[in-house]
């Protein structure tokens, strides 16, 4: 289905709820809020690539526990 | 259109739900309580299918908008509740993110954002900012509380086992 269909399908079903702009929006400009979401997306950026990190440490971690697992094995 | 795959682990995917929840204008400021503390989010996994399912029968006046949105095959959803609401099973918000979506899609991954008097929604491939504008809207009309997801895997009935019958082929 198209997506211009689907759209206006489910804004037809949402206006039956009563649709009604939210105040805490109204003194907001639009171009100030799309920055504030920009600014979210980079804060997010930051946040995964902590993760990573931490992602990539516990593996090296893994790793090294591994291989002093392994010398011990074999000296026994 | 969608992977069948999920690229999107849990690390990540609970990180982007506490991102929203703590931003000022995407976040728990939307929900008004007087104790903030009282909040429980719940997180998991499921499938599209299972989700719109169980919505389907919790819901009674959004239920059509949740069944229209189109979602990929595998979803993560964080649930938002309050102590004592979660007590009786109950939410009052939910964050869907497409659990197919890679790291770098960053917010193009929300699928579906809902609190108290609110639901934002984005279609597969729409610009986010149709997102950001349907967020500027509230609803006095929609569910403020609703059933929590349930049975993620049906229990075996009685002399109801499985036989694969009625699989897809």
């Amino acid at each position: 289905m198209e997506i211009s269909i689907l759209e206006k399908m489910i804004e037809n079903e949402l206006e039956k709820l009563g649709r009604i702009e939210d105040e805490k929006f109204i003194k907001i400009d639009k171009k100030s809020l799309l920055n504030h979401f920009l600014e979210f997306e980079e804060r997010l950026d930051e946040e995964y690539q902590k993760i990573e990190e931490i992602k990539l440490k516990s593996l090296q971690a893994a790793m090294n526990e591994e291989i002093i697992y392994k010398n011990s094995f074999y000296k026994t | 259109m969608w992977d069948r795959r999920i690229f999107l682990d849990a690390c990540l995917a609970e990180s982007t739900f506490y991102e929203i929840l703590k931003d000022k204008f995407l976040g728990l400021s939307n929900i008004y309580l007087v104790k903030k503390k009282n909040i429980v989010i719940r997180i998991f996994l499921t499938t599209s299918k299972n989700y719109k399912y169980s919505r389907f029968k919790s819901l009674e006046n959004s239920y059509k908008i949740i069944d229209f949105i189109p979602m990929p095959k595998f979803v993560w959803v964080c649930e938002i509740s309050t102590l004592e609401l979660y007590k009786q099973r109950k939410i009052i918000g939910e964050i869907v993110l497409d659990a197919t979506a890679f790291k770098d899609d960053k917010l193009d991954k929300i699928i579906l954002l809902r609190y108290p008097n609110k639901l934002a929604y984005r279609i597969f491939n729409e610009p986010i900012e149709k997102f950001w504008n349907r967020f500027t809207y509230k609803y006095n009309k929609i569910e403020n509380e609703y059933d929590m997801f349930s049975k993620n895997l049906e229990e075996v009935q009685d002399g109801n086992f499985y036989s694969g019958k009625n699989d897809r082929k």
